[in-house]
């Protein structure tokens, strides 16, 4: 009898014991989705932003190609505008995110024309939705974590799950340090959750109250030895005038 | 019959005149049969090229609004259209549903952009048995659920073999990125020759990659009985979908057909919240509509050479009444002699209109003799796939002409010649038999 008594005893405290444990992990996750929100927030603007992008593109058939961008973005109405400066062959191209879509410019036949921000930009491995804000929380659910570190951070690895079917990658896994909230590196996967492509942030830059990747790499997943290096430099956030983000504009700037 | 004669003989006489002014005639009538030639064998070819790659003559695509309220190209409820094309039972050769992706191939280090045509093989085997296979046959594609047949110059691109596997990564109709494995079980060749280098997938394959459910598709062409009945055909099935669903509009003014999103070109339309639909909005097009531009282009084409004929006319017409003033006056003693002996002055005016007749006929025989030679040379030309084979019929020029269009013709530039003729045929017809006799020149 008295051995029976024991061993419930012991049963109890280890039960008890588990729970602690385990409520003091939940206990030190932060929530996801907030994170999330921090992320899009940190990278979001209030008002506008201006930049330089230099992409350098690595393809194992076709060389190495450079292309320079000018870019603008207001995120509050969800517009961008990316001018490209080099190779000059292309100066004049744009592409214009505004509200009825995305629209590439072609200054030799004058012509706008829809296109798809889950396109790959100029080949590149970087797409066209990397250009626009950040909308992580909108857009994914946090379907499972885990701790890791990553080069020498601590960090949490987060799989993402899209909310709707329109966004590029159905399936995410991101790495987010644990420190602050940086992300460090994603990986975007298809709808049938194979790997498409890996992203790297390596280097951030303050920009008022944001902080935003000033460098990115994206390494394509499946064409080995294919990458796309994106620098950003001369980052303004000067307001930018309402007609910038106008098809007129686009037209003009180049003539 | 005498004036034929004396007439056939002038013109056999005066070998060089009539040398020159046949020539003349000659190189009107090539000119004019070429042009017209080449725009008729361009549209037919065209058409026929459209119609092969589109699987039809009639095209029904749809769209819907999706929940973030972007325009999407599926057509999912397809009993609407089936119970709409009853109208059309008996004109119907075949239907032909398809989807259809602008793919990625990717095989090792290398990556090509394809287009890519679901076909559903229970009702296009026919259409299946008319490619040209270089390796594979039909049997392959057809027991091979997620079996490809591309065209040669694709898998020499990405260095592949029939039997190999490769990654298709497209975008679904919703804008994602997905991608899958495909068996290579076949390399075509023919299909370049139109233009499009399409390659072909199974429909329910195809579907899975686009995110659609077995059974939807994007378009459904229809293929005629009678290519002559399109527009009414269409005009019949705009009505009676019209009747039961959105439609978009058949006269509505932009600039033709747009099946860039059935085509899986571009990105998502937005679609204002005054402005979106429920259910599938479908859109009715034929191939005249495909071809609008190019037969804007034909009738500027045969305008400018019908300008050219009509000039070189006026111009041999002129040619023509001046020599013939010429002739007048050096023949007025033969004339007056002819006169003389009892020839009637009608006889004397039919010489010249029967001259005029053989010039104008055997240089417009000779023209359209050189014409045909021509085309005939042209035609045997092999262009092979380039940048204008959509114009072309398996890499060559066709040229069409038809024969009441030339006998037209030729019996107008004879009118014309013989019109031209009349005045100094008149002047030389009302010539005084005595005063001509005593002219000398």
């Amino acid at each position: 009898m008295s051995v029976r008594i024991c061993q419930t005893t012991r049963t109890l405290l280890i039960v008890s014991g588990l729970l602690l444990a385990l409520s003091w992990t939940l206990a030190q996750q932060p929530d996801f989705e907030e994170v999330l929100q921090t992320i899009d927030a940190r990278s979001n603007f209030q008002g506008d932003l201006s930049a330089t992008f230099t992409l350098v593109s690595t393809d194992p058939e076709e060389g190495n190609e450079t292309n320079q961008v000018r870019f603008f973005r207001r995120d509050g109405e969800d517009k961008f505008l990316l001018l490209i400066l080099k190779p000059e062959t292309q100066l004049g191209q744009g592409y214009l995110n505004i509200e009825d879509g995305l629209w590439f410019y072609d200054p030799e036949s004058r012509q706008f024309t829809y296109t798809s921000l889950s396109e790959s930009f100029e080949d590149s491995d970087a797409n066209n939705d990397d250009f626009g804000a950040s909308s992580l929380a909108e857009d994914y659910d946090v379907v499972s974590s885990s701790e890791g570190t990553l080069g020498n951070f601590e960090v949490w690895i987060l799989e993402l799950e899209a909310t709707n079917d329109e966004v590029t990658y159905p399936f995410q896994k991101i790495w987010v340090t644990q420190k602050d909230n940086l992300l460090l590196k994603s990986e975007g996967y298809s709808l049938t959750q194979r790997l498409l492509r890996t992203s790297f942030f390596p280097s951030y830059a303050r920009v008022g109250d944001n902080i935003i990747p000033d460098r990115m790499i994206f390494v394509d997943a499946l064409v080995a030895d294919k990458m796309t290096e994106i620098t950003i430099t001369e980052i303004t956030t000067a307001a930018i005038p309402d007609n910038v983000f106008t098809k007129a504009y686009v037209e003009r700037v180049n003539r | 019959m005498q004036s034929i004669r004396i007439a056939f003989r002038n013109v056999t006489r005066q070998f060089r005149r009539t040398l020159l002014l046949g020539s003349a005639v000659a190189f009107g009538f090539f000119i004019f049969t070429l042009i017209n030639g080449f725009t008729g064998g361009l549209l037919d070819t065209v058409e026929g090229n459209v119609a092969n790659a589109f699987g039809g003559h009639i095209y029904v695509s749809g769209t819907e609004v999706s929940e973030q309220g972007s325009e999407i190209s599926v057509i999912r409820d397809t009993s609407v259209l089936e119970d709409a094309l009853q109208v059309l039972e008996d004109s119907v050769a075949s239907y032909n549903a398809r989807s259809s992706a602008n793919a990625s191939l990717i095989f090792g280090k290398k990556e090509e952009i394809q287009f890519l045509v679901g076909v559903d093989t229970t009702q296009e085997e026919g259409f299946l048995n008319n490619l040209t296979f270089v390796e594979g046959d039909v049997e392959a594609f057809l027991t091979t659920e997620t079996g490809l047949l591309l065209p040669g110059n694709t898998l020499e691109k990405l260095d592949l073999e029939v039997g190999e596997s490769v990654i298709v990564k497209a975008t679904t109709i919703n804008g994602q990125l997905n991608i899958a494995d495909f068996i290579i079980t076949g390399s075509i060749i023919g299909q370049e020759n139109f233009g499009f280098a399409v390659g072909y997938a199974r429909i329910g394959a195809l579907n899975t990659l686009l995110d659609m459910e077995p059974g939807q598709y994007q378009t459904l062409s229809i293929d005629l009985v009678d290519l002559s009945a399109v527009e009414t055909a269409t005009d019949r099935l705009y009505q009676e979908l019209d009747a039961t669903a959105v439609t978009v509009p058949r006269d509505a003014d932009d600039g033709g057909p747009d099946f860039r999103l059935a085509f899986g070109l571009g990105g998502l339309i937005s679609v204002d919240e005054d402005e979106r639909w429920e259910g599938t909005k479908f859109e009715v097009t034929n191939v005249n509509d495909v071809l609008e531009g190019l037969n804007t282009l034909v009738n500027v084409m045969n305008g400018i050479s019908l300008t050219i004929f009509l000039i070189i006319i006026l111009i041999i017409m002129v040619g023509v009444m001046n020599s013939y003033r010429m002739v007048m006056i050096e023949r007025t003693p033969e004339i007056g002699t002819m006169r003389a002996m009892g020839v009637q002055r009608e006889g004397i005016r039919n010489i010249f209109v029967w001259e005029a007749f053989f010039i104008a006929f055997s240089g417009a025989a000779t023209g359209l003799v050189v014409a045909l030679l021509t085309m005939g040379g042209l035609g045997l030309i092999d262009f092979g796939p380039n940048d204008f084979s959509f114009f072309l019929e398996q890499g060559h020029l066709r040229f069409i002409i038809t024969v009441p269009e030339t006998l037209g013709n030729i019996l107008l530039i004879c009118a014309m010649s013989i019109a031209s003729v009349l005045i100094p045929a008149r002047a030389a017809a009302r010539l005084k038999p005595a005063e001509a006799l005593r002219a000398s020149y």
